[in-house]
């Protein structure tokens, strides 16, 4: 009998079609494959872990995107409010052809999600309609429900549990009697970078949106927080999550090594490091001693260094340089503006 | 601004992956992670008043998920009260009398009532149910607590039950990395009533590759079942009266309502997205009711109804400069609205136009209710002047592909 569900909360891009998680899965029962008892192929991950996919990125793409695209192709961009348009301006730029694909598929969700109101709450609402049908079937299964959410995926997760534990306590709260979500996985976290401006929810103010200060943290909505961030990403670093919850498993798993420079930012990369790979499975999982043989890290170890041959190096120096003496301050309009042209450049070097 | 150009940042980093760069040299990452070092409330190697061993082979039980802890042979016996309740509507008092009967049979187990560690583990447990009997007593006297819903006395602020899940506890000077305990355990992490029953001990973290774990346990593995056991049926009791049911049904109305305003709605163009972002009431529960409608162009068709002989039809450009819609029903299914609209047509002789249009349409994904734009304009021609019917079709709705 399968006892945990995995919801799964993609980051930005296009993930309308069921299946996105493909990718995702194979690295994940790659990696299970490491570790006894799915080694010898006696026990499959399937057997124990049932992952399901959360889907939002329709709301961007039939409320937004889709009409907006149309619309600035008939338009030649005109009719963008013209609070996008700075950053229209400087794709339209970048001299690739991939680009503009990119800013549709890419630029606008994070846009949306974090500068119309509607959109993330009809956000929201999309991600909190799957969550109460899964979280319903795995009471009825008696099941542990987990969620692994990558970069634009982990602000939108945690403002939509906030918003669930505060309207639906007694589903949601767990000191309201509510379920309690036995780990959160935050890869690429980007909660703090896209925090809500404005609150959500009619039940609660804007101050219960800080990633650092919400109720989103281990012993209160979620039992259990693992915390991933590639020290190279550099979608992590302005203002980084890195809470001080005195609790260990927050305190992040920052792997250093990678393939291409393109790949930094995947799930796949940060995934596949071995200590990472073995906290997440033995959570998803419910063995505690997942990983615990003798030659299971030295093998894990190898594969790893095999496939993932360079580490600590970044070709953004230059525009991080550009965030001291702290990523954390509210950047200047100046600023922001050397910050954006110096990651076009070193982009295309 | 500000804002924008960070999320700039943003798909400038997507934008970036699609780029091949050359490998840099090294150089030491700009920002570090925080890493303040956490207070020590608890020695780890005695938590909680449990002494921890270190093992050296693991015994399964540590190994066991839920689906093997559940299958265990004594499971039963851990949790035959709290089994036995009902699986909807459980009584507050049947909760707490589950409990003690079930503490009361851990007790007879010689692993438990003749066992220091056992005996040190019944009373965790004793002190946490006497707190939740304490609460139950502050929130409803006898002889009505006995029809007390679980679902009812968890929901109040004065009810104490805390959390049977396991989790990596607080308050232990170590984190992923760094030599030290990672200590697992039972119970509320911050009432000082714990109940450990695993924790890792990192050695020689400062080289990942080659640091080690050793397994340190603070119970025998038949304690470590029965706490497992009991924790876990005593979970499934509060799982039982959750009304995700009815919670689930109401996630998925306020969804579709927001499908309904937003993807089958009057259609908005961007910049009537941003308008109704600032104008419009909403909450991620609460959908908008109500929609303005700005400078919002349409092809259309003309009628002289001046002419009850022709029946003639102009194209024509509107374009509803201002107006109001109203989105009725929980789920927002209907609209309705109107506009003052400007109508340019293709045939200058007609001249400009002016009046008010209706808007009225059916949200929902399956409905055969047409959108109607129907408006009522009076023309200034060339010739003559009068009033015409315009029907207009909304160019931002055949724009969604999905529509």
């Amino acid at each position: 009998m399968i006892t945990n569900y995995v919801l799964l909360i993609h980051g930005m891009g296009d993930h309308t079609k069921k299946g996105w998680s493909k990718k995702w899965l194979e690295c994940i029962e790659a990696n299970a494959k490491l570790f006894a008892p799915y080694a010898d192929g006696s026990r499959a991950l399937s057997d124990d872990v049932k992952f399901i996919e959360i889907e939002y990125d329709s709301v961007f793409e039939q409320g937004y995107r889709q009409r907006w695209k149309n619309l600035a192709g008939a338009l030649k961009d005109a009719a963008l409010p013209s609070a996008l348009k700075p950053a229209l301006q400087e794709i339209a730029q970048v001299e690739d052809a991939r680009i503009p694909e990119f800013a549709w598929t890419h630029l606008l969700d994070p846009l949306l999600w974090f500068g119309l109101k509607q959109a993330r709450q009809a956000v929201i609402a999309q991600v909190n309609d799957q969550i109460g049908k899964h979280v319903k079937a795995a009471i009825a299964a008696k099941a542990d429900v987990h969620i692994l959410a990558h970069s634009l995926g982990t602000s939108v997760i945690h403002d939509s549990l906030l918003c669930l534990a505060s309207e639906f306590p007694a589903s949601f709260d767990p000191g309201r009697g509510g379920k309690r979500f036995k780990s959160l996985t935050t890869v690429a976290n980007v909660s703090r970078f896209l925090n809500a401006t404005d609150s959500p929810s009619d039940a609660l103010s804007i101050g219960a949106f800080k990633p650092h200060e919400s109720r989103v943290r281990p012993g209160d909505l979620v039992a259990d927080f693992v915390n991933v961030r590639h020290t190279c990403d550099p979608f992590t670093f302005p203002r980084t999550f890195a809470p001080d919850w005195k609790t260990p498993a927050v305190a992040g798993i920052s792997p250093d090594r990678f393939d291409e420079l393109l790949n930094i930012h995947d799930l796949q990369t940060q995934f596949d490091h071995p200590i990472v790979a073995r906290e997440c499975l033995s959570r998803f999982t419910g063995r505690r001693t997942l990983g615990a043989k003798p030659e299971e890290m030295p093998a894990a170890w190898k594969r790893y260094e095999k496939r993932y041959g360079k580490s600590g190096a970044f070709a953004f120096q230059d525009t991080l340089k550009l965030l001291h003496p702290d990523a954390n301050r509210d950047l200047g309009l100046g600023e922001l503006a050397r910050y954006l042209t110096s990651y076009v450049k070193e982009a295309l070097a | 601004m500000i804002r924008w150009l960070i999320l700039a940042c943003i798909a400038l980093g997507a934008v970036r992956a699609t780029a091949q760069v050359p490998a840099p040299a090294p150089v030491a990452p700009v920002v570090a992670p925080a890493a303040a070092a956490p207070a020590t409330a608890q020695d780890p190697a005695r938590y909680g008043g449990f002494t921890g061993t270190e093992q050296t082979a693991i015994d399964p039980v540590y190994d066991m998920n839920l689906d093997g802890l559940r299958s265990h042979a004594d499971y039963p016996t851990f949790t035959k009260a709290l089994q036995k309740l009902p699986p909807k509507d459980v009584k507050a008092q049947a909760y707490l009398d589950a409990l003690d009967a079930d503490l009361a049979s851990m007790r007879m187990r010689a692993d438990f009532g003749s066992d220091p560690t056992g005996r040190q583990i019944l009373n965790v447990l004793r002190a946490h149910i006497d707190r939740i009997a304490a609460s139950l007593n502050t929130i409803s006297a006898d002889p009505q607590r006995l029809e007390l819903p679980l679902a009812t006395a968890l929901g109040r602020d004065q009810f104490v039950d805390e959390f049977w899940t396991e989790a990596v506890v607080r308050d232990v000077p170590w984190k992923l990395g760094e030599d030290g305990w990672e200590v697992h355990a039972y119970l509320e992490v911050g009432n000082q009533r714990f109940l450990p029953i695993y924790a890792w001990l990192h050695t020689g973290n400062s080289d990942p590759q080659t640091s080690k774990r050793t397994l340190v346990t603070y119970m025998s593995p038949a304690q470590a079942l029965g706490v497992m056991a009991f924790c876990d049926a005593a979970s499934l009791v509060r799982d039982s009266v959750n009304p995700i049911e009815s919670t689930a049904a109401e996630l998925r109305l306020i969804n579709e309502a927001w499908n309904n305003y937003l993807m089958r709605g009057y259609p908005q163009f961007p910049w009537e997205n941003v308008v109704n972002d600032w104008y419009a009431s909403s909450a991620w529960n609460r959908p908008p009711t109500s929609q303005l409608v700005v400078l919002h162009p349409a092809p259309g068709l003309l009628m002289d109804i001046g002419s009850a002989t022709t029946a003639e039809l102009d194209v024509a450009l509107l374009v509803h400069a201002i107006g109001y819609v109203h989105y009725i029903g929980d789920d927002r299914a209907w609209y309705v609205g109107g506009s003052a609209t400007l109508a340019v047509p293709a045939d200058d002789d007609i001249g400009l136009g002016y009046g008010l249009t209706v808007h009225c349409g059916n949200t929902t994904e399956k409905s055969i209710f047409p959108a109607i734009d129907v408006g009522l304009l009076w023309h200034e021609g060339t010739d003559d002047d009068g009033w015409m019917l315009s029907l207009g079709f909304d160019a931002a709705r055949l724009l969604a592909p999905s529509n």
